[in-house]
Formats: C-alpha cells, structure tokens, sequence
C-alpha cells in the first residue's frame, strides 16, 4: 500500500508543477530563516555552556539604590572575597578577577591586549583547554597563560611555555614567564582575555590595599549544594555594614549571588552596572531572526496550505474511488498528511541549501557572532529540523488532510461536488498572510526610516569631528599637543582627565534630601567646545580659575530634570558628602555612547588642572578628519617611539550601534521582500486556481455579453476584498509590533507616522495586481466557445 | 440478499427539501441480476448508492443479508464495502495517475492481500477482461470500452457478492456497450449479484428484474426470469 501512496504522490506532484515549487520553494526560504533562528538562539542559550562546574558557580552582586531605583551590579568589594572564604562554610572555592588591560611586547614588537588578573583557582572554575604548560602555573605570581590567539600572532605559532612577555603600563615595566598555552574559548564565552595573571598583580600595578573596602572587583564562589545559597546570601548581608562604614557615599543595599549560568545574558538584558565580561547578544540580534522565521513560516505554512487544499480538486476523483474501495478515513488522512509531509521533507532539502549561504551571511554580519550549519557538532540541529520538519508538516498539511478525507464519496463520484480554488478556510489564510506581509513591509520601512533617524540624532556633540588620545600624564599632554600644534586642519584641542565616551566614573551627588549617582567627566577648558557640546544656560569653565577648580560644576539636562530645577545656574549640591558645589552651566545631554539603547543618565562635569590632563582631544571638519587622525598618528610615533599608539576616532564608539541599526534594517528589509514575494507566489497560485474552477462562469458571462473589464472587475472583487481586510489588520499589527520591537530595542527611537503605512499598502497592491493581473486578464478574454466545449 | 423496507432519503438544503426516495420496499435475493430504471431525477442513482453504502438514508430499514446496516459506522460501511461490494461507473472513475494494473490491484491492497497473491489475482482478471497487453498504460491511454473494461475487473478482482453498475454503458459506443453487457451476465451466471441502474431498454433485457422508479417510488416490477440462486 505504502508503494501505491508513493507511487500516486509522485505523480501527482509531477502533475502540479509549478504549484509544488512554489510550495517547496516557499517553505524552502521560510526553513532556511528557522535554521538561522534556532543557531542564532542556540548559541545565545549556550554562553558559557562548556563551563563543567557552570552550575555551581555564583557571582557576588550587589544591589545600590541609584536615583531612588534599585541597580545591580556585578561587582562587590574587594576585600569581601578573602573575608569569606573559609569564614562562610557552604562555599567551596573563592574567585577575585580584575581587568587589567595593557600594552605587552614580545620581541620587539608592541601590542595591546585583555588580561584578567584572577586568584589562581580560577582555572579549576572554568573550564580552559590547556594546550601546553599547566594551569597551575599561576600561582606563580611571575607566570602568565596565554591564548591560542597571542601564541598565533606573537609567537609564530611555536610553544611559548618559558619565554617573556613584557608589560608595559607607563613607566611600569614586569616581565612575566609563559606558564601555559589555553585554548581560545568560543565567541559565546563570558571570558575572552587573551592573558591571565595572579591576582597580587593588580594590586602591585595599581599599588592597592587588598583590604580596602572602597575598592572593587569581581568575584566567583562555588557552592555544592544549591539549598544553601540563601543561607549564604544571609551570611553576606553581614558584610553590607562594614563596606558602608568604610565608603559612606557609595553605599550597598544587600548582597545576592547571580547564578554563573545564564549570568551573560541576563548581563545584556537587565543592564547589570560593571559587568566586565563578555555579554550575550544584543537584544536586536536576538530577537529580530526569532520573529521573522515565524512570520515568514507561518506566511509560508498559509501559502502550502491553501496550495494544497486548491489543487486538491484534481485528486478528488482518487479520493471517491478510494472510499468506494473501501479505504477509511483515517488512511486517507494519513496519506494525505504523509505527502505533505513528504514536501515538506524536500522543503528542508532547499532549506537547507538556502541556509549553506544564509547562516555564514547572518553569522557575518555580527561580529561577535560565530554559527555555521554543523550538524556533527551541534546534535541539537538535528532535532530540531525533525521537530521542524514535523512541526511543519502538520500544520501545513493537517487541514488540507482533514478537510478533502471528509467528502462523502457519493458526491464525488455523482460529479455534484466542485471544490478548488478559494473557500472561507483559505480566504482566511490569505488575508492572515497579507496581513502578516503588511506588517513586514511595515517593520522594514519603519526600521529603516529608524535607521535613519538614530544617525541624524542629536547625541549633544559631535563625535565624528573628534579624534582622541590617551597620554598618560600632563607631560605626554604637553608633548602631544606641542607636536600638533600648527596644523590648521585642527580647529580646537583639549585636555582632560576622562574622556566623555570612554572614560568617565560614577560618584554620589546629594541636592537637600534627594541623592543620586551621577557620571562624572574632569575636562579642562575648551573640552566641551572641541567635542562639539552646547551650553543651553549658564557658562563653561574659565580658563585658569580655581575658584571653578574648587567650587564649579557644569551639569546636564537630564541632571536638572531629574532634580526638577527651574533655574539650576547656581544651584548647590554636595559631591560624594563632602564637597560643596555650584551648578555654573548647563549642557545639552550628551549621549556617550553615541547610542540611544539606555536612557541618558544624569551627567555632571568638572573643571581640572592641566597637571592632570591625562587626555588630549583634537577636533577639526569632518571632511578633514581622516587626515588630522593620520597626522596624529605620525606625531604620536614621534613624541613616544616606544609607546604603542592611542589614537582613536571618538566616532569608534558609536561603530557598535552604527552596525546594529545596518543590520537591523536589512533584516527588516530583507524579511519584508521575502514576506512579500512569498504572498505575491501565493496570491497567484490562488487566483489561478481559482480562474480554472470559474472558467465555465466566465465563459457563461461572455455569451451573455459580459465584457472583459467587468469580468475583470468580478474576478478581482474577492481578492481586493481579502486585501483590503488584510491592509487593516497588517497595519494595526503592524504598528503595534514594531512599536514594541523598537521599545525593546532602543530607548528613544523613531516615532511612527503614516507614510510607512502608506507606502506599504500601496507596494501590496501594486505587487498583487502585477502579479495576478496579466493572469486574470488572459481569462477574461479568452474565447468562450472554447471554454465551454472544455467544460 | 439485499432487503430494503420503507426507504427514504431526503436532501435538504437552507429552504427546500426533497424527496429522492419515498418509503421504497425492495428485496433482492442472492444471484439476481436486477436493472433499476426511470427517468433523471427519479432516485435510481441514489437507491443504487445507498445500497453500496456511500450515502446514508434518512428513514427506514436496511439488511444487507442479515445485518441492518443502518446504523452502521463509516468504518464497519467501508468494511462491508471492500469485501463485499464491487462498483462500475457509467464515467469508469478509473484513478487517473494509476496504471492499469495498479487500479486493478487497488481493491486488494485494501483487503491486505499478500503481493504474490495480488499479482496472481489481477493478472487473472486482466486476462479475463482481454485488457492484460494494456497492464501497463494509464487510463487516459486507453479507449472507452477499454476503460470501462478495466473497470469492471476493479470491480471483480476482489470477488465481490455484489456488483454494483451505474449506467456502465452509458458512456460507450453500442458495440463496447454490448460487450460489458455481456461480461456483467456472464458474472451473473457465476452467481454474483447485480444490480445495475440504466437508461437503456436493451441494457435491462439482460436482467431478470425490472424496477422501475418515478419520483422516488417504485411503480413497476416486471419478474422477466427466473434465475439460479
């Protein structure tokens, strides 16, 4: 029996052509977006997975009132991990990590590179491939491990175990010994240093006191048991006092241990302060493929659904004969759901092609991402595509299965019953597939006009006018500036302890009862005025003035807002509980991140003394800019040959935000031309299906004198009907889906107006009436005596 | 054989309803060869799929030998039917991306008679039917007469009790119609049952029973011979 089904459908499909590759081809595209949704999950879901003891490592956080909201940090004091190892009984092992960036040298040759300085257990936490040395060489103070990655370019791919690497921070100068190679971890790792050293070594570099409790660094603990984490989260609110006590303007509100496992994506949704590593997936690369393999599969799913329930109508006859011969309907079911499922086997098929070329597209359009179709390596693709495949299968092909297995065979073989082409099922389904297409055309207009908007955005300065470098102290500040002065391309140069997109801290700041942490910015004059800023009340800093030095602040818009001043110039507030200052200007808030994902937060600047510049700032005209960069770059080779150079593009910072607004957009984009491709294919084969069941009428109509435009007119009137419900609820959905998409997203984004929803209505139309119109016409006129004799 | 008492089946649509078969008694004994005839619309068709058991009626009883099928479900129906009825259509309905051979054997897969078997079986009745050099070709490859020849051996390939035929000439010229007439009686003397709606006064002759129907009744039973049981 099997090899009779086998056999019918092969021919069958054979018989429909064009509508079984429009089918597989359809559900080919919308697999191939489902195979990229899931790896893109997959290796979001997998951070830090390859981690063996994952589940048993904590991270200490704590929690801070901040501006009257509770913030998490991922961070705690520094000395808090040596009070309680050994003093709280449940946890195991203890972790401190700090980053130490910093410039190395091997040879002769200088780089820039992450190093973590970590308590050496760190290694027996985590789980590292050591390829080479041992990992037990850190506690060595003098040892360092390295990654594959240094070994490949530092090294030339030899063992480095037992040779120098020099680190250089200033005039600080500490060879180190290779103690062991590690294997790189992959991308969707918390740990992406490239170097490791023994903890004491951050506190030799910076000359730090272990036991001072107003410094910061992570920690790891391991706990066996998971019963005790809330007797272990007990026995840390101990700790809160004394930290109090010693920092009284920073202080905690309790402590709580972040489970290691999920820790990274819960970093980069919840906007955890002073998480150093690396964070899963921005929300847009996370979400946006999920959403669009569902709309372009449930498009698709509609498509194979009223494709197959159309044609149909040429497998009736088969299906009388069948009941007459005694088949039940269950078998009938069967055979029917087993050939849609067979479709939607060769569907994957082209899927799977389509996703050779579309998941290294996608995985290269991040970064930080890495996914290929491996099906050796990743066991869980395989699944998946059997539940897709089966997912699929049933809810494209059950209801055609279940509706033609429900006629009565009299019926059929008596010839009273004409199905095919359009019935209130598949009207349904193809109003819910325009609407679905409408609400891509929409998202894709709309996130490309965001795009738009989120690079036109006033940020409050101008970041591609600013080129930037570290100098360490007021001497490099002198040297740099000196050597650069004179090029006219330069319109203003600056100096600064912080830079306002990569340098700032946080301190506490209090206005009569109210208190709030703010970003702080020491600048010195002519700071704001070279990267771009606006003083909207108020004055800037005066050259030279101690009396600004001592007693002046220049605050933000949002810092006013949020303390609710009319008239904040000369408003008085304490800093850090002990010094008094006044508001003497107000600037135009400043997004430093060149961003618009987080609220801005309340910004305070103040004024600092040459002797502690350890920034210069250059700004010139955008168009000059590459130029004055490169013209740095030299002068910086020549004011510090032995110094690897700090040039930067202020604009770097806003690459991140660039990239992800691009890719967005050509998601969205691409989501919308596919959507709307695969409802034109299906609009078509609906509407050709349905001229071939209405032929008769047609040519009725004709003899009695119909003309083709009034033909036209009755054949269209149905699916403009359908197309005009779907516009509606395609653009309610639509409006409302992407409102929230962007909400998820970014903080301040496009406000949406009706030109999109314009717009893509009117692309629909067009594209449907292109595609159905020389069909429809082509059957309005044909010659009714030839259409009647076929009947 | 077949035994029917006060039989009715109405079609009911949003306003009208109509009668197509009116409080009809019939009983037809094993290996009769009955022709049911009237004018369009008089219920011939209907009567004839009610007692194949594709449609349902609307009142009265039903014995399909000694079992009243009226309230049988459309699993045990399609029980009774492969095993015991077959059908020939005036239109053949023969499945149009099967071969010969393969709509032959259909009825047998059905039955879950073993390949070997099957072979066997549908090559015998190929044979029979003189369509055996055709095994291979697809329905529309083949003439009207061949069509409805293959038909028939659908029909009887399972060696059904009864046979069922809806106007089988109806569709063939006199010559082909001739030849099915033929093959239906000689079946008949191999004591299977028929019952066989027509059109055509020379068709009926073959027959031992006339039943003549008009609006949904029975007017007229002409008894013509009789038959060996």
């Amino acid at each position: 029996m099997l090899k009779n089904y086998f056999k019918i459908t092969f021919r069958s499909l054979m018989k429909n052509k064009l509508f079984v590759f429009i089918n597989v081809f359809g559900l080919g595209i919308a697999l191939s977006c489902c195979i990229v949704a899931y790896l893109n999950w997959d290796y979001n879901i997998s951070f830090d997975s390859h981690n063996v003891n994952a589940d048993k490592i904590y991270r200490v956080n704590f929690i801070r009132i901040t501006n009257g909201r509770p913030v998490k940090n991922g961070d705690c004091p520094m000395p808090l991990g040596e009070s309680i190892r050994g003093s709280i009984s449940q946890i195991d092992k203890v972790v401190r990590i700090y980053p130490i960036g910093g410039n190395f040298k091997v040879g002769d040759e200088l780089f820039r590179t992450s190093v973590y300085a970590i308590d050496p257990d760190f290694f027996n936490l985590f789980t590292f491939n050591m390829l080479s040395g041992d990992k037990s060489e850190l506690k060595d103070k003098s040892k360092i491990l390295i990654s594959t990655d240094l070994v490949e370019k530092h090294f030339n791919e030899t063992d480095p175990v037992g040779q120098l690497i020099t680190y250089i921070n200033g005039d600080q100068i500490i060879e180190y010994i290779v103690g062991g190679v590690f294997e790189k971890p992959p991308p969707n790792s918390s740990f992406q240093a490239n170097a490791y050293v023994h903890f004491d070594n951050v506190l030799d570099i910076r000359e730090w006191d272990e036991n001072d409790w107003s410094l910061f660094n992570t920690t790891f603990i391991t706990v066996n048991n998971p019963d005790d984490i809330p007797e272990i989260e007990k026995q840390l609110q101990s700790y809160v006092e004394i930290q109090n006590r010693a920092k009284e303007d920073y202080k905690v509100n309790e402590y709580y241990l972040d489970p290691f496992a999920g820790m990274a994506v819960r970093a980069e949704r919840e906007n955890i302060w002073n998480h150093w590593f690396n964070q899963s997936l921005p929300t847009a690369a996370a979400v946006a493929p999920g959403i669009m393999a569902i709309l372009i599969l449930l498009i698709a799913c509609f498509n194979f659904t009223n494709t197959s329930i159309a044609i149909a109508n040429r497998r009736i006859k088969e299906i009388g004969i069948r009941k007459v011969m005694g088949s039940h309907r269950n078998q009938l079911i069967a055979q029917f759901l087993g050939e849609n499922i067979l479709l939607t086997f060769f569907a994957l098929i082209v899927g799977l092609l389509i996703s050779e070329f579309l998941v290294p597209a996608y995985s290269q359009m991040w970064p930080f991402l890495d996914i290929s179709l491996s099906y050796k390596e990743n066991a869980g693709l395989i699944g998946f595509l059997v539940l897709l495949l089966i997912f699929t299968g049933i809810i494209a092909g059950s209801y055609p299965a279940f509706y033609v297995s429900g006629f009565q065979p009299s019926s059929i073989l008596r010839g009273t019953l004409k199905f095919g082409g359009t019935n209130k099922f598949t009207r349904v389904l193809l109003t819910l597939q325009y609407a679905i297409s409408l609400i891509a055309i929409i998202s894709g207009f709309i996130f490309t006009q965001n795009a738009q908007y989120q690079k036109d955005y006033d940020m409050g300065f101008k970041m591609e006018s600013v080129v930037f470098a570290y100098v360490e102290d007021e001497n490099g500040y002198n040297a740099l500036r000196n050597a650069m002065s004179g090029n006219s391309k330069i319109t203003e140069m600056a100096g600064s302890r912080n830079s306002a997109t990569s340098s700032w801290y946080t301190d506490p700041i209090k206005f009569e009862s109210s208190e709030m942490d703010v970003r702080l910015l020491d600048i010195g004059d002519e700071y704001l005025k070279t990267i771009g800023a606006t003083i909207i009340d108020g004055r800037d800093f005066i050259k030279d003035s101690q009396s600004d030095v001592e007693n002046s602040v220049i605050v933000n818009e949002e810092l006013v807002h949020s303390f609710g001043w009319e008239n904040p110039i000369g408003q008085q507030i304490i800093l850090r509980d002990t010094i008094q200052l006044y508001v003497a200007g107000v600037v135009k808030n400043i997004f430093i991140d060149g961003a618009l994902w987080n609220p801005i937060e309340p910004m305070l600047m103040r004024y600092v003394k040459q002797e502690n510049y350890r920034f210069l700032s250059v700004k010139a005209d955008v168009s000059d800019i590459n130029e004055v960069h490169d013209f740095m770059e030299a002068k910086w080779k020549e004011v510090f040959p032995d110094k690897l150079s700090n040039v930067r593009y202020m604009e770097e910072e806003k690459a991140n935000q660039v990239l992800v607004n691009k890719n967005i957009k050509v998601m969205f984009l691409f989501l919308g031309i596919v959507a709307t491709i695969l409802s034109a294919i299906g609009l078509f084969s609906l509407v050709s299906l349905n001229i071939i069941k209405r032929m008769k009428e047609i040519g009725v109509r004709k003899v009695l004198g119909a003309s083709i435009p009034s033909i036209v007119n009755i054949v269209n009137k149905e699916f403009l009907i359908i197309l005009s419900i779907a516009s509606v609820l395609g653009s309610v959905a639509g409006y409302y889906m992407t409102d929230m998409l962007m909400g998820s997203i970014w903080t301040y984004y496009l406000p949406i107006g009706p030109l999109a929803f314009v717009f893509a209505i009117l692309i629909m139309f067009v594209i449907s009436a292109i595609t159905v119109g020389g069909k429809v016409y082509k059957a309005a006129s044909a010659n009714p005596a030839y259409t009647l004799r076929d009947e | 054989m077949l035994k029917i008492k006060n039989l009715t089946k109405l079609y009911t649509t949003d306003e009208v309803e109509t009668t197509a078969l009116n409080e009809i008694t019939l009983e037809i004994q094993e290996g009769e060869f009955v022709a049911v005839m009237g004018p369009s619309g008089c219920g011939k068709s209907t009567l004839l799929n009610i007692l194949g058991l594709l449609d349902n009626f609307s009142e009265g009883e039903y014995f399909f030998g000694e079992h009243e099928v009226s309230k049988y479900s459309e699993r045990q129906r399609a029980r009774l039917r492969k095993g015991s009825i077959g059908f020939v259509f005036q239109s053949f309905n023969l499945i149009d991306e099967l071969t010969v051979f393969e709509n032959v054997e259909l009825p047998l897969l059905y039955l879950k008679v073993p390949s070997s078997d099957r072979k066997k079986r549908v090559e015998e009745v190929l044979e029979r039917m003189n369509i055996m050099h055709r095994r291979n070709h697809f329905p529309q490859q083949l003439s009207g007469g061949q069509q409805q020849r293959v038909a028939v051996a659908r029909a009887i390939v399972a060696k059904p009790r009864l046979i069922l035929a809806d106007e089988p000439t109806g569709n063939l010229d006199s010559t082909n119609g001739e030849e099915v007439m033929k093959l239906l009686s000689q079946l008949n003397e191999e004591g299977t049952t028929i019952v066989m709606v027509t059109h055509s006064p020379y068709d009926a002759n073959y027959a031992h029973r006339i039943v003549n129907l008009f609006d949904g009744k029975i007017v007229t039973e002409n008894i013509k011979e009789q038959f060996h049981i």
